[in-house]
């Protein structure tokens, strides 16, 4: 009750406060020091109370952040989301971090086969498989109509990439919360990593074919691939020599690693956006970093090639939890949940055929690989999920077919919102199911989860 | 970028393994001791990543970090204000809060008049940024860190010597007059009332930051009532600090007094207090070496009068401080009489003088503003520099220690 009462109150204030000084611009750093204060503690809140519905905390932040968001009670404003979009990118780094620090090569190597076949599986299945759904549900899509059925095909190819794509944060997020440890759990977080990069590359691709497809005369632009590998590999390489360099600090100095860990998190945002407009204006290439893939990279690095990086690993770990707050709060406050109202029905649909394929795409793999039933039957729970990337390519498609690509980008963006509030929950169900959450029941004391 | 790379792996050298193998390996005198273990020197790791040579945190990067910023100061305003325990403050002496207020008041008037004659001349006519500063300055001058008496009674290992639990007793709570001073000089240059008639404005607004400070420091207590686990502990300390900070911005108040009076709040009811402040003690460094960061990367030292008043206000603090210090000791009783030159023991500026000093930045910039913040945190360093040798003065004549062990 009191925490309930003190939600009500920070509630109140935050809208007085607004209320009585409304959106001007001279309150700018005042409103996003407010909102910044405010998200971590309203969202907390209500993440707690979900949490005793047996609902993940996350889904609690993104809840927080949709109902307290630009679309409903506007007390997070639009401009104060992209205030703080810099914290929101330190916050992904640190999330990266740890994303890479739970990947531990010996659970790899071991579950290889698993990973593998899942990921080529569940992709092949999704892809064709959602893509086959929209070409059966083109009535449902008003922007193709009237379109020729060259649209409509890549429109099929898109959304089926699209629909590849996860959350690595958001898997990270329910695994910390879970306290979750395990083969499943490396399994489900490895598959969701590496499908996050083969996305990127499979939707390069298939921009390249939808262009072909409806634009006459056009040809497979091929360089665009090679940029993306590149990007890739060039990414991985600059993840390769930050842990080198983490290393190397915890091995001489280990002193305020916290600060050390926040100043990483900036020089790679910087880095990567610097490093693109170096080569844009002085070669002409159009390449950029992945901070994500930088600080996965990394953060495995660390965690398996020395003995140096365990404490590096525990101030991420404790640092944690405000992190996880204010980021899938503000990605709450930034879904777009108009769009759901406008494609709600379309949307549903994809969700649900997307989900099924996604279950069977990770049952078939799980089953050639011989992994054990259990897992088998609720891998599928773990990769419903979708944040960032599939949000950044959604942004792509609309600015790369100016004809449909903003419609097709609203349906996209109501299917990233509602995965992004069940996959949480799915997940976390999953982790029950197998056994390997040890943070849910009372299993284990509240508490910095111990390795 | 190759510029940047460089510059940055520089710094990193000079702030953290500085910190580490100077302070260990070397035989540094004690005040470059104390620069590198209060993280003074971050600072000017902030400068060099700032506009002003590298560009690494520019205006735009700050504006976008102010959060963060905000967060700084609510965690050292609110680390100050949860000492404030009502109980142990009392069963020290009265005469201790009397010697406490003494010096500091005695300090601030030293240092105001002067700079306000002198800014007067300096920089013209607005009056009104002329008093701030002025008060500010002044506020700034009231406060005393403990690092440098920390470090002495470490070194001796004293226990149970007065006139050390008396430096250390003023230094923990003179910084109150300092706080108030600057949150009253804030409502002063309030321009409208908050009760709608012009009488009293000031203190109206100075009632409503009462009124912000308490509510916040309530709601913290509710929050922290029932027991919860160290992450939940730290989600609501942090986000309250941020959250009362901007409040207190908002309405153009002192985000620093705000949670200075949170603390003092949480402090004294019935809860959370030791946990939150055991809290606070293991995480604060992080924070406040980034907002000394931050702090840096927004100072903006070009001013040719910085140097030259920051020496003089080192003189006024110093006459301040000494004759504070003697009018002080001058009402204790014969027989429990500290030295009278016992102001020497309250040179230490340290972490608070530089949160003040730049949430006055943040609230009121104006070319004056510049000049007031070169000045004190040149100040600060030098007193840093020669705090520990004073203060061994003080418990030398007080026979406390002897100040050139054999």
């Amino acid at each position: 009750m009191a925490r309930i009462a003190a939600l009500a109150i920070v509630i109140a204030l935050m809208g007085l406060a607004l209320f009585a000084f409304g959106d001007a611009p001279v309150f700018a750093d005042a409103r996003s020091t407010m909102t910044f204060g405010f998200l971590l503690l309203a969202a907390y809140l209500i993440g707690d109370v979900l949490s005793r519905f047996k609902l993940p905390k996350i889904t609690g932040y993104i809840l927080a952040g949709i109902l307290f968001g630009p679309h409903l009670l506007n007390l997070v404003s639009a401009g104060t989301v992209r205030d703080l979009k810099l914290i929101d990118d330190l916050a992904l780094t640190f999330i990266a971090f740890a994303a890479g620090g739970e990947l531990r090569l010996e659970g790899l190597r071991e579950r290889r086969r698993s990973i593998t076949l899942t990921v080529l599986v569940q992709t092949v299945i999704v892809f064709f498989g959602v893509g086959a759904f929209v070409l059966a549900a083109r009535p449902l899509l008003p922007f193709l109509e009237g379109r020729p059925t060259a649209h409509a095909l890549a429109v099929a190819l898109l959304v089926g990439t699209l629909c590849v794509a996860r959350s690595p944060s958001s898997a990270i997020a329910i695994i910390s919360e879970c306290k979750a440890r395990g083969p499943f759990t490396e399994m489900v977080l490895a598959v969701t990593v590496v499908a996050d990069v083969l996305v990127i590359i499979l939707f390069a691709a298939m921009v390249s074919v939808a262009q072909v497809l409806i634009t006459p005369g056009a040809q497979l632009d091929l360089q665009l691939l090679v940029v993306i590998a590149v990007d890739l590999m060039g990414s991985v390489l600059a993840g390769l020599i930050l842990g080198w360099i983490i290393l190397l600090y915890m091995r001489y100095v280990r002193a305020e690693v916290l600060v050390f860990i926040l100043a990483l998190a900036f020089m790679v945002t910087l880095f990567s956006r610097q490093f693109a407009m170096l080569l844009d204006h002085v070669f002409d290439i159009a390449l950029h970093l992945e901070p994500m893939l930088i600080c996965v990279t990394a953060g495995f690095w660390v965690r398996n090639f020395s003995r140096d990086g365990s404490l590096f690993m525990e101030t991420i770990d404790r640092s944690s939890l405000p992190i996880y707050v204010i980021f899938f709060s503000l990605a709450g406050a930034a879904l777009k949940i108009d769009a759901l109202s406008q494609t709600w029905l379309i949307a549903l649909l994809l969700v649900a055929v997307r989900s099924l394929l996604i279950w069977i795409g990770a049952y078939l793999g799980g089953s050639l690989a011989g992994d054990p039933s259990r897992s088998r039957r609720m891998s599928g729970l773990g990769f419903i999920t979708q944040a960032g990337v599939s949000l950044g390519l959604a942004g792509i498609v609309a600015r790369s077919f100016p004809e449909w690509g903003a419609a097709l980008s609203t349906t996209i963006v109501a299917v990233i919102a509602l995965n992004q509030i069940v996959g949480p929950i799915t997940f976390k169900l999953a982790l029950g199911a197998v056994g390997e959450a040890r943070g849910i029941g009372g299993a284990s004391s509240p508490g910095r989860r111990t390795r | 970028m190759l510029k940047i790379a460089v510059g940055v792996a520089l710094l990193l050298i000079i702030a953290l393994i500085g910190y580490r193998r100077t302070f260990t390996r070397l035989q540094l005198p004690r005040g470059a001791q104390l620069i590198f273990l209060t993280g003074t020197e971050f600072i000017l790791v902030g400068l060099a990543l700032g506009d002003q040579l590298i560009g690494l945190l520019d205006e735009q990067t700050i504006r976008s970090l102010t959060p963060l910023f905000s967060l700084g100061l609510g965690v050292i305003g609110l680390i100050f204000g949860i000492q404030l325990e009502l109980d142990k403050i009392l069963r020290f002496p009265a005469r201790y809060i009397l010697m406490t207020f003494i010096q500091a008041i005695c300090t601030m008037v030293v240092v105001f008049w002067p700079f306000h004659f002198i800014l007067k001349v300096l920089f013209g006519d607005d009056r009104q940024s002329i008093l701030l500063a002025s008060l500010v300055l002044a506020a700034t001058a009231a406060c005393t860190a403990q690092t440098a008496l920390a470090l002495i009674q470490r070194e001796f290992g004293l226990r149970g010597a007065r006139v050390m639990e008396l430096l250390r007793y003023i230094s923990s709570i003179d910084a109150v007059a300092g706080l108030l001073t600057l949150q009253l000089a804030l409502c002063l240059m309030q321009s409208q009332p908050v009760l709608g008639f012009q009488v009293g404005s000031a203190f109206q607004w100075f009632a409503l930051s009462l009124v912000i400070g308490g509510a916040t420091g309530f709601l913290l207590h509710l929050l922290t009532r029932v027991r919860c686990s160290d992450e939940e502990l730290l989600i609501f300390v942090l986000g309250m600090a941020v959250f009362s900070g901007g409040i207190a911005l908002f309405f153009k108040l002192s985000p620093l007094f705000v949670n200075a009076l949170m603390g003092l709040v949480v402090a004294n009811l019935p809860g959370s207090g030791n946990r939150i402040f055991n809290l606070l003690a293991r995480v604060e460094k992080p924070f406040y070496l980034v907002f000394l960061i931050l702090a840096g990367a927004i100072w903006r030292p070009g001013s040719p009068w910085g140097l030259p008043l920051a020496v003089l206000y080192l003189a006024l603090r110093l006459i301040g401080k000494v004759s504070g210090g003697y009018l002080a000791a001058r009402t204790a009783p014969e027989s429990s009489r500290p030295p009278l030159s016992v102001g020497l023991g309250l040179v230490s500026q340290g972490g608070i003088a530089i949160a003040m000093v730049m949430n006055y930045y943040q609230l009121s910039p104006a070319p004056v503003t510049d000049v007031v913040v070169t000045t004190v945190l040149i100040a600060v360093i030098l007193n840093e520099l020669a705090s520990p040798f004073l203060a061994r003065v003080v418990l030398d004549r007080a026979g406390e220690i002897e100040r050139w062990p054999a």
